[in-house]
């Protein structure tokens, strides 16, 4: 019972009621960042998007919303804590507009184009671990192993880093490492998020976000947008 | 006074193998006997005059360089710059000596045994070791170094008031002939006479000696003892660093350049220090063995943002741009010079903010990410606040993120623009509009109408076409579409709300 109890403290059983910090220890609530969205928040069961970890959205393609659901945490996580968001070779370009719009400055934005699929793992790593970002966005195909993203999840949680994994909707039945898996899709003018993995619960569950709708959104920088503080 | 540095092995360390395990000798200028053998050559029982074939006969893995005076000559300096952090006067003497004057500095460092203690311990990696002398004048103190005795002569002395009142004939006591570098036929002559130790030499009237010592030796001898006036070229710090290395066989691996250039950016970094400067570029340039791919030489710019002194950061950022590249020939030499630099300066750490910190390991995250993926790999966004969808921000390489223009303050119509764009832009961007058929598209609200420069008479590219009518659409798998018809009618999609 002793050594159960020693193992339960490390945070290395999980216990189906409970959610797990970043701090690796077991916790009833896990003070998380809301994602800006309630709905979405209770379908965490964290209160928001975890901290650091790696998240897998499965996707249909494209432009379906990856970033509309990250857009209101990523601000408010920006503003407060002064880290950046890269993107990885990104299929599409990430609009400088709406970002600012949001309330992020662009020098906290990066884009890495990296030419071979060693180099993109390698530059994903160092982005993860190093705790100079909050957020990576990352587009990963069916090929990529389990190992890969086992270390990259590990990788996110030594740098403090929410590692956005992009992946088609085809590996939906393959084992993943990282704690959360949604699959977003587009109903009916909605977007519908199922988790199909999560922390402290049985995936399977939906529901359905109106993306367009205002979010909760951290303030902009002052009444009036400062552009010179925004370069 | 003075202390002597004599480097015994600096023909093998300018080659990086003086303190290899692999036994390695230079040969002398005719390139048939060996001049000078590494430790491990002389375990193997190889000594200096012995033939090249004896030699390989006692150790058949024998490692030969042939005399690199210019690389001799880089390290020298290097060795200078090193030992100009304890002195203001240090000059150069023969090939493989340097000269310090110290008595000047001995209250800075706390006395003479403090000076010398400190010495020894930052003694640099890329050298095998070296002998000191300390004396009252620059050339004894070399032969003191070179004939290995005792610091100085009465080693219960330890104040250096005592030491330069001490006695020149104390000096020279114990000091064997055949140790202080002059010629062997030389050695033997004043053998002859009897004159076995330079002592003896003191003892003799001083207007015999030029007799007996012939010119040259008489000047020697009487600027030892400090009868003569010794004046020393001082050594002067170079503005740039500058060190050029030709192999002795090709290097056909870019990781391979990793071995000499550790040496070079030791002594880079000992430069910088000195100067007490931060360098943001270092350019590698590498000599090819023969013309490939359209050129000879490959030039390898490393950067970093915040500038650094630190070897092993240098080192770290060659060893990324070296280890993704393939090389189009094998490299027979290696040029590296020194870039931009400032004036480096100490700054004062704040024990509660951590912001500064964070700023210099960010920077050496980048300095990292740019030299193993490439400068343009990099890219930090630029607003400008433009209305044009294409110019209201774009992409800027990292290391040209400075050149870029300040936008102009304009809160009262940026502020409304960016609220509404929350909503009336999307979220992602094609790099160009894609022509696309409206049928596959359910048209849902009419968004803008973006009017290009209407005074440019021949508007830019991307300007083009000059207006746009966009409307934000469903597609058939349930997306929103950012769509525009130009004035020919044509529908384009240029972006995605998702």
């Amino acid at each position: 019972m002793g050594s159960l109890g020693q193992l339960s403290e490390q945070g290395l059983i999980w216990k189906g009621n409970q959610t797990r910090s970043a701090d690796g220890l077991n916790q009833q609530i896990a003070p998380n960042r809301s994602t800006g969205f309630e709905a979405l928040d209770r379908l965490l069961l964290c209160g928001g998007w975890p901290e650091s970890g790696l998240v897998e959205l499965l996707v249909p393609a494209n432009g379906v919303g990856e970033l509309s659901l990250l857009l209101p945490w990523l601000a408010r996580t920006i503003q407060e804590e002064g880290r950046k968001v890269a993107f990885i070779n990104a299929p599409l370009i990430p609009n400088i507009a709406t970002l600012v719009a949001y309330g992020i400055a662009p020098q906290q934005v990066w884009l890495l184009r990296a030419q071979n699929q060693r180099e993109v793992l390698w530059s994903q790593q160092q982005c993860l671990q190093e705790g100079h970002c909050c957020a990576l966005f990352m587009w990963h195909d069916a090929k990529t192993s389990p190992a890969t993203l086992r270390k990259l999840h590990h990788a996110a949680q030594r740098g403090r880093c929410l590692g956005i994994s992009i992946r088609p909707t085809s590996v939906q039945q393959s084992a993943t490492p990282a704690p959360y898996r949604l699959q977003l899709e587009s109903v009916a003018g909605q977007a519908q998020v199922t988790a199909l993995k999560r922390r402290g619960g049985w995936g399977g569950e939906s529901v359905r976000l109106d993306l367009t709708a205002k979010p909760k959104l951290p303030p902009l920088p002052g009444n009036n947008v400062e552009l010179r503080s925004l370069n | 006074m003075w202390l002597g540095f004599h480097f015994p092995l600096l023909p093998l360390d300018a080659h990086g193998a003086g303190v290899v395990e692999t036994p390695s000798i230079v040969l002398n200028r005719r390139g048939n006997r060996v001049a000078l053998a590494n430790p491990a050559a002389c375990h193997q029982g190889i000594k200096a005059d012995m033939p090249l074939a004896q030699a390989f006969t006692l150790s058949p893995e024998l490692q030969v360089y042939e005399v690199d005076p210019l690389a001799e000559q880089q390290l020298l300096d290097s060795l200078c710059q090193w030992l100009s952090q304890y002195s203001a006067t240090v000059c150069q003497r023969g090939g493989n000596a340097i000269v310090i004057e110290v008595a000047s500095m001995c209250r800075y460092f706390h006395g003479l045994a403090t000076l010398i203690s400190e010495l020894q311990n930052t003694i640099p990696n890329f050298i095998s070791g070296c002998d000191i002398g300390l004396a009252p004048t620059p050339l004894l103190a070399l032969w003191r170094a070179r004939s290995h005795l005792a610091l100085w002569p009465q080693e219960d002395v330890k104040d250096l008031a005592d030491l330069q009142t001490m006695a020149i004939e104390t000096w020279l006591s114990n000091l064997p002939i055949t140790a202080i570098g002059w010629s062997q036929q030389e050695v033997q002559r004043l053998s002859g006479l009897g004159i076995k130790s330079i002592i003896y030499l003191h003892k003799l009237p001083f207007s015999d000696l030029r007799r007996h010592l012939g010119e040259s030796l008489y000047q020697d001898f009487g600027k030892a003892v400090g009868v003569i006036k010794d004046p020393q070229p001082l050594y002067v710090l170079p503005d740039q660093f500058e060190r050029h290395v030709t192999f002795d066989r090709e290097i056909e691996y870019s990781l391979g350049l990793l071995f000499p250039l550790r040496r070079i950016v030791e002594q880079l970094a000992l430069f910088l220090r000195r100067h007490r400067w931060r360098l943001f570029d270092l350019s590698l340039t590498l000599k090819l063995a023969w013309h490939a791919e359209g050129q000879d030489e490959v030039v390898l710019l490393l950067r970093h943002d915040l500038g650094s002194d630190r070897a092993e950061l240098w080192l770290e950022l060659a060893e990324l741009k070296l280890g993704k590249m393939l090389l189009p020939a094998p490299v027979r030499e290696l040029t590296v010079v020194s870039g931009r630099w400032e004036a480096s300066h100490e700054e004062n750490a704040d024990l509660f903010d951590d912001n500064r910190q964070r700023k210099a390991d960010e920077a050496i995250f980048l300095s990292r990410l740019r030299a193993r993926l490439g400068e343009q790999a990099l890219s930090v966004a630029h607003f400008s606040g433009h209305h044009l969808p294409e110019m209201s921000g774009s992409y800027v390489p990292y290391h040209l993120k400075n050149s870029q223009p300040i936008p102009e303050e304009r809160p009262e119509i940026h502020g409304p623009l960016l609220r509404a764009w929350r909503y009336q832009r999307p979220n992602w961007l094609l790099p160009q509009p894609q022509a696309v058929n409206i049928a596959e598209f359910t048209q849902l609200k009419v968004s803008e109408r973006v009017v290009g420069h209407w005074w440019q008479k021949q508007p830019t590219e991307t300007l083009q076409p000059y207006r746009r009518d966009y409307v934000i659409a469903r597609s058939q798998d349930g997306r929103l579409a950012w769509l525009f018809r130009d004035d020919q009618g044509i529908w384009y999609l240029h972006g995605w709300f998702g």
